[in-house]
């Protein structure tokens, strides 16, 4: 059970991972248009209804260009033309798959009022709110939950990445963190770039 | 019950030798000391593993598909084998050179 949930890998990759990576992607960009979730970052989580169903479908495959972009050029350095980037590809996109469990989460509980919220509150934008005690709890649950999706995806990307390069100890670690920070810097400018309406919202 | 083929020593742990070997239809028996061939030197399951590899031609996406395991894992597999022949062959070159 833990190793299918954290490493599926050892019995799925290529492009049956890639199947199932892409299509989850999709389904969760749809689900994200439906609840307001943006997840313009590789390990973003952000509310807002802004934008058209394309911005929310190209959030999650812009993610996904970054972290394999970033972990390939990484990939050559560390273990040259030995891993077939058909697998690295297929694998990264299904440790993507945990962020479907997101927009679910705030279709239960809407962040909208909250956000409304702490916008006027500590920014003045908006009109004034009151919120009750549900939405502080709904606020809660969707962000302890929105903490363990991300950290569910991280363990899943880095076996991905270990079992794409098979190399062992610090080196593969160093380069994993190495280069999922460098994703995140790098998806973050195409978002600031191509949607800074969306950015400036959060 | 299949009993297990015995490489190292049980009591300190080094590679065992073939000191005896016997026909079981004539009963002749040959003594001496022999070192393991470098794949006889191989785990269980290693053996298995190699096996397999020639049985499916040498192809990692056959063998992976008939395992019930990923292609890159049965890559990774693969080269976890050849770093242990690679060191059997060491030492196997070793003792044949003394």
């Amino acid at each position: 059970m833990k190793t299918s949930m954290f490493n599926p890998f050892t019995h799925i990759a290529g492009a049956r991972a890639l199947l199932a990576g892409i299509s989850g992607i999709l389904l969760t960009g749809i689900l994200c248009y439906l609840s307001g979730t943006h997840l313009d970052g590789v390990l973003d989580v952000h509310f807002s209804s802004e934008g058209t169903i394309y911005l929310f479908l190209a959030e999650g495959l812009i993610d996904l260009a970054c972290v394999v972009f970033v972990l390939s050029l990484l990939g050559l350095i560390i273990a040259g033309l030995r891993f077939r980037f058909i697998d690295l590809l297929g694998t990264l996109s299904m440790a993507r798959l945990p962020f479907l469990v997101v927009p679910l989460i705030v279709m239960v509980f809407p962040q909208q009022k909250v956000l409304d919220y702490i916008l006027y509150t500590y920014l003045k934008i908006g009109a004034p709110v009151t919120i009750g005690n549900w939405d502080i709890i709904g606020f809660l649950i969707v962000t302890i939950i929105g903490l363990l999706v991300i950290i569910w995806s991280i363990a899943l990307m880095y076996n991905a990445f270990r079992i794409c390069m098979n190399i062992k100890g610090p080196k593969i670690v160093l380069s994993f963190i190495c280069g999922l920070i460098l994703a995140e810097i790098l998806s973050k400018i195409i978002f600031f770039i191509f949607s800074p309406t969306t950015n400036l919202m959060q | 019950m299949s009993k297990s083929f015995p490489l190292n020593c049980p009591s300190c742990s080094s590679k065992l030798k073939v000191k005896s070997l016997h026909c079981d239809k004539c009963g002749t028996s040959v003594e001496g000391l022999f070192d393991l061939p470098p794949l006889a030197s191989l785990t269980s399951d290693d053996q298995m593993f190699v096996l397999h590899f020639m049985k499916y031609s040498g192809s990692l996406k056959d063998m992976a598909k008939h395992l019930n395991l990923s292609y890159p894992t049965v890559r990774n597999m693969l080269d976890e084998v050849i770093q242990r022949i690679k060191k059997i062959e060491v030492t196997y070159n070793q003792n044949q050179a003394k």
